[in-house]
């Protein structure tokens, strides 16, 4: 797939796989995200994955359109994980989410302002090689 | 307020019996990969093949792999499986055979319609490895 039709994959699909590194291995879990001005912006609670990306900020986002076996399309972004600590920038960011996923919890809790869920860490993969295959 | 859950071991085990397509993720100096791939699990290993390329060789420098496997209706309803193992290649022919077999018999159209004697032809000709992953550890979560 050339460059273009592999960046509008990404900018159209609302679900990635995210593959970090977290302790020397590999570890893929899939995140919702939105693309907005080269990165892809997602968020989380703490765990494995922030934790991990903050070891090790090299991350690959993978996207498919998978139709049937002879119809496909597999996206891979590589990037680098930033976090958005500015309350701007951060705010931002989580509204976007909102705005595209009205149900995701930790955005609800944050604007909720539940005292006792953990904040939602917002982050954005700034991405920096695209490559897509296809077949079909 | 929606809420996610850890799955219990058999809602894991049976979610990889059920599944079909997962991605596989690899790890090589730091760097991570993800594809989606075909596999089959027999309730204690999990088998997939591929071409040799830019897997077999992410493979080759890390046997440590992720593979994810995911049932999604919509944000709010959701499945996910993570297996964590090593991924040995299957070179025995009578073993490869088995594995080629249960895993093309999970996906059918995979490989084009061979006979038994054939398919060791039609993979050599291809290419094809074929890995066993057996789990170290398993994860899994859900929305409630």
């Amino acid at each position: 797939m050339s460059k273009e039709e592999s960046l509008a994959l990404l900018r159209a699909s609302r679900l990635a796989r995210l593959g970090c590194v977290a302790d020397g291995e590999p570890y893929v879990v899939p995140v919702n995200y939105v693309f907005d001005d080269e990165c892809a912006i997602s968020h989380s609670l703490p765990g494995r994955k922030i934790t991990a990306m903050r070891a090790h900020p090299r991350v690959c986002l993978q996207v498919d359109e998978v139709a049937d076996q002879f119809h496909w399309k597999s996206v891979l972004a590589y990037g680098t994980f930033e976090e958005l600590k500015n309350p701007d920038e951060r705010a931002r960011a989580l509204g976007l989410l909102l705005s595209l996923f009205p149900r995701l919890t930790p955005v609800e809790s944050f604007i909720a302002g539940d005292a006792s869920a953990p904040a939602p860490i917002a982050y954005r993969i700034r991405i920096d090689r695209v490559t897509g295959i296809m077949e079909g | 307020m929606l809420e996610v859950k850890d799955m219990a071991q058999g809602e894991m085990v049976a979610l990889l019996l059920r599944g079909k397509l997962g991605h596989l993720g690899c790890s090589r100096d730091g760097h991570p990969y993800v594809v989606p791939m075909h596999y089959a699990y027999d309730g204690e290993c999990l088998f997939f093949f591929t071409t040799e390329g830019t897997k077999t060789e992410f493979i080759a420098a890390n046997h440590e792999v992720c593979f994810q496997v995911e049932e999604i209706t919509d944000v709010s309803r959701w499945l996910s499986v993570m297996v964590f193992g090593r991924a040995e290649r299957v070179t025995k022919p009578d073993e490869t055979e088995r594995a080629m077999q249960f895993i093309t018999g999970r996906n059918p159209t995979l490989t084009p319609a061979l006979n038994e004697t054939k398919i060791g032809k039609w993979k050599r000709l291809n290419n094809v490895v074929v890995y066993r992953v057996r789990p170290h550890s398993i994860h899994g979560r859900k929305t409630a």
